[in-house]
């Protein structure tokens, strides 16, 4: 059964940890937008003025996505006479306030209002796919032409994408379920879809991987899942190849034309607060939750676990960064077979790859990884 | 190169140009006025209106261009309109000028439109400009003018309604109150199309334009183009200026191939005094003139990576643009418009001082491009995004008139460096070879351009080595032209073929100065290529001819100071005004 915190804790982590996810979102944000700046050879203002004018300009301004979403609030909002008022105004609300109640189900470091919660997982797939229905609802209540069309590559998106990131999602669940009857000698049984038990799961069991005793991270036992997942993640964050439902040349922004001012703003904070639930799951499925259970060094181990949090946040930016800086972008059709090919292969074999490992390891086949 | 063409030639058995003279005599007998040979190969001949449209039909059969179709006003004896036919891409320099006046009571003119599509936009354009009318012109809608311009210039109802509806029936829009456009709900018939507008203000532009796409789904059905935003009238304030001073206003006339406008207008005149310039100042034109196709391959190479939503494919190209940038400001002293070229020659000479740093950047840049050209073949999302979209065949482009990058994608070996050569870019200067691609789609036009860039940079480095044994003359003196003089002339710019014609009064100022601007006829052919595509490939359809609508576009806006007024008034009107007082 569930065990969840005393009432007062479980109050102040609803509280605390959507802020400090949000900032969280905004630092990884402008690792984002600084990785993309390298990689793409721009040279800001820092580098070419003279040494002394160096602190006018500013070297890092890592709060900057903070920042455009201030000056967005302090802007006029109109709204288009011929809107759909209600749905128009409530859609960019929906979308932060779900993403939200999303942060109280996901453990950070191990630290979750709800995430014991027996189907905290599927209640997290739910608020999560909530946010491309606000987009496609807002840019179809817009009543902009070019909205209409944000829609409508939204939801052939959402359609590729959603397939092989739900696939992956439980083929990754269901691994606490099976290696653990493996080893303890019993048939297969569900595992849990709390994502506490996965994180805890993935804490108490080390893994034997070619020869190095590792905590017993998802991403090892099932690597085709964890990239599918990462493809999908893609999708879902509009990372370049995949940014086609508001391609500024194209359709303007897309769902988004017709925003302006604090609903704008408000929409930011949603795609904030996506990019860090969407980081968070992605390490809590596969990289163990970032949680450490020892005090090495005599450091207290929540410290270790931010720093394990922070370095595995970083590798991921990177690689979103790369993604984002070395593609053109796909056209809606390309990018719907791309996803049923790729990455709805990589999770099907990552479906069916757990049983693989339980048949090899039946018939005593020695596949360099083990639960010790 | 002029003046020992015409000895050499006459051995060979029957030319072109032999040929189509004898048909022109069988078929306009005393019609056949007058004959005159402006410089080399380039022939005018008079005629009368009747004959417009036969002469037409008979020169597009023989694989004729019509580079140009324009009206010059002589007052008193009426417009003088004039048909500019190319054989040059059959035979170097070939060019037939035929000329018609028609009385300026009642400018009437066959229009030549039926026959082939390269004169549509320029009737159209001279419709708007001078009021001649080109009887049976399938399109007569304005150009440049906005549509709710008055048909009836001395009509008071400036009622844009009821002469759209008029002129285009297929519009969908109707005028709800002045100046905002709101669309109309479509008829039953139609209810599966939508009408959608890009532009005149859109992220893809840089400049303004409008085009009315009509998608079926995702599919473009049709699709309409108005130009005319960035209408500056450079043709007529050229008309207003002393020769020495045009340079450096056609050098405005854009902002990424200007040096392509002078050293065109000066080869022009040159060839209107007749006189050669000296080597040195061939060379160092070759040089900016490359330099500039660098500049404009590159800056188009990153508008292209943006299109497709290649950020960092448009970052890289920009950096590496900016050594042409910084090269341009060592050469001549400006980044942008460099003025460089001059009547008889250049203002400023290169020196030697300048060559190792010519030669490090260029190698630097030529690098880049190899780079570029592998993501171009290696990059799987760039050609899932450029292969096989917007695809021109060859008879198309023929038909359509496509030039520069855009014709030679589709394999038409056109070049006006090679067909008409001028500055360093013959045989005896430079070798080179011009650079074509067999797809006729968007990838196509991406490597041709990309190619040629690394051509450029050959083209650049001969010109710097051999530029060392020359004399150090960069110019000679030029005078006036004499009175009746008249020139045809044509540099390849990044873009495509530019064309410039002038004729001297005898006077310091010119009578007439016409330009055909190479994007002019590239926007002509674009609907020919977006037809049949998916709207999201709109962009970089669009984008893959390198649009220049400054280029393009060439109205005047009146506004009355004392009562706040705006008035729209024609060119030609004004003109006339002012002659009659």
């Amino acid at each position: 059964m569930a065990v969840y915190l005393p009432l007062w804790e479980t109050v102040i982590i609803c509280f605390t940890l959507p802020v400090a996810g949000f900032f969280l979102g905004v630092l990884f944000q402008s690792l984002i937008r600084k990785f993309t700046a390298r990689f793409q050879g721009r040279r800001g203002p820092w580098y070419i003025v003279p040494k002394s004018l160096r602190p006018v300009v500013g070297s890092t301004r890592i709060l900057q996505p903070f920042w455009d979403i201030m000056k967005l609030m302090y802007k006029q909002t109109l709204i288009p006479s011929t809107a759909q008022r209600k749905i128009f105004m409530s859609a960019p609300f929906v979308a932060a306030a779900s993403l939200i109640i999303a942060i109280w189900f996901i453990p950070v470091i191990g630290v979750s209002a709800f995430g014991p919660f027996e189907f905290s997982l599927i209640v997290t797939l739910y608020l999560m796919l909530i946010v491309p229905l606000t987009i496609v609802a807002s840019g179809a209540a817009s009543s902009s032409p070019w909205g209409a069309i944000g829609s409508y590559r939204e939801v052939i998106l959402t359609l590729a994408y959603e397939l092989p990131f739900i696939i992956g999602i439980f083929s990754t669940a269901m691994l606490t379920g099976i290696l653990t009857p493996v080893y303890g000698g019993l048939p297969l049984i569900p595992g849990s879809l709390s994502i506490t038990d996965i994180v805890n799961f993935q804490a108490s069991h080390s893994i034997s991987f070619f020869g190095f005793k590792i905590p017993a991270f998802f991403i090892i036992l099932n690597p085709f899942a964890a990239v599918a997942i990462l493809m999908s993640l893609i999708g879902k964050l509009k990372i370049k190849p995949m940014d086609i439902p508001d391609a500024e040349v194209e359709v303007i922004a897309g769902a988004y034309t017709e925003y302006t001012g604090k609903l704008l703003g408000v929409y930011e904070m949603a795609k904030i607060f996506l990019l860090f639930v969407s980081l968070t799951l992605f390490i809590d499925m596969y990289l163990g939750g970032a949680l450490i259970t020892v005090d090495y060094l005599g450091v207290p181990s929540f410290i270790w676990s931010g720093i394990v949090f922070g370095v595995e946040a970083i590798i991921l930016i990177l690689i979103i960064s790369v993604v984002n800086a070395a593609n053109a972008r796909f056209r809606i059709d390309q990018a719907f077979t791309w996803y049923m090919k790729i990455p709805l292969a990589l999770s099907l074999i990552g479906l069916v790859w757990p049983y693989i490992m339980v048949s090899l390891a039946g018939a005593g086949v020695n596949i360099g990884i083990s639960i010790v | 190169m002029s003046g020992s063409g015409t000895e050499t030639r006459t051995v060979e058995k029957f030319s072109i140009v032999d040929e189509i003279k004898l048909f022109l005599k069988e078929m306009l007998k005393e019609k056949y006025i007058e004959e005159k040979q402006i410089q080399n190969k380039k022939y005018i001949i008079r005629t009368t209106p009747e004959y417009v449209k036969p002469i037409a039909d008979y020169m597009i059969r023989r694989d004729g261009r019509l580079v140009h179709l324009t009206v010059s006003d002589e007052g008193v004896n009426g417009f003088e309109i004039q048909y500019h036919y190319g054989f040059d891409h059959l035979e170097t320099n070939t060019h037939f000028i035929i000329k018609v006046r028609v009385p300026r009571e009642k400018p009437e003119v066959p229009s030549i439109s039926p026959i082939t599509w390269q004169a549509s936009w320029a009737e159209r354009e001279m419709m708007d400009l001078l009021g001649v009318n080109f009887t049976g012109h399938p399109d007569p809608r304005h150009l440049f003018l906005p549509y709710e311009w008055p048909e009836e210039p001395e009509s008071e109802k400036v009622d844009g309604f009821s002469l759209y509806t008029k002129r285009d029936k297929s519009a969908y829009y109707i005028r709800k109150e002045l100046g905002k456009w709101v669309p109309l709900a479509l008829s039953p018939a139609d209810a599966k199309l939508t009408l959608l507008p890009i532009g005149p203000y859109h992220p893809m532009f840089i400049e303004s334009e409008y085009f009315r796409v009509r998608v079926e789904g995702d599919e473009i059905v049709d699709v309409d183009m108005k130009t005319g935003f960035n209408h500056r009238g450079v043709m007529k304030l050229a008309e207003q200026r002393h020769y020495a001073r045009i340079p450096f206003l056609v050098e405005r006339v854009c902002g990424i191939c200007s040096t392509t406008h002078a050293t065109a207008y000066c080869n022009t005149v040159e060839a209107m005094l007749n006189i050669e310039i000296p080597d040195r100042a061939k060379y160092i034109r070759t040089i900016i003139l490359e330099l500039e196709r660098l500049h404009s391959h590159l800056i188009w190479l990153g508008v292209a990576g943006d299109l497709i939503g290649f950020k960092t494919l448009f970052m890289w190209a920009l950096r590496d643009r900016e050594h042409v940038l910084d090269l341009f400001e060592k050469l001549t002293g400006n980044r942008v418009h460099h003025d460089i070229v001059y009547l008889g020659g250049v203002r400023k000479d290169i020196s030697e001082a300048h060559i190792p740093e010519i030669i490090r950047r260029i190698e630097f840049i030529e690098e880049s491009v190899k780079k570029y050209i592998d993501i171009a073949y290696d990059h799987p999302v760039v050609k899932a995004r450029t292969m096989d979209i917007g695809r021109l065949t060859l008879s198309t482009a023929k038909d359509a008139g496509a030039v520069g990058p855009t014709a030679r994608g589709s394999n038409w070996k056109i070049d006006a460096r090679s067909s008409n050569p001028y500055a360093a870019y013959s045989p005896e200067y430079t070798t080179w070879e011009v650079v074509t691609d067999s797809g006729g789609d968007v990838w196509s036009r991406l490597v041709v351009r990309l190619k040629e860039a690394l051509v450029s940079c050959d083209i650049i480095r001969q010109c710097v080595e051999r530029m060392k044994s020359t004399s150090p003359d960069i110019r000679v003196k030029p005078h006036l032209p004499e009175d009746g003089a008249e020139a045809v002339n044509k540099t390849e710019a990044p873009r495509g073929e530019l064309y410039y014609y002038i004729k001297s009064n005898g006077t310091n100022i010119p009578h007439t100065v016409r330009i055909r601007t190479p994007s002019y006829r590239n926007d002509a052919v674009l609907p020919f290529m977006l037809r049949g595509q998916t709207l999201s490939d709109a962009p970089i359809i669009i984008g893959s001819i390198d649009p220049c609508f400054s280029c393009t576009d060439r109205m005047i806006r009146i506004e009355d100071v004392k009562t706040n007024q705006v008035r729209f008034e024609r060119i030609g009107d004004l003109a006339r005004k002012y002659r009659r007082a």
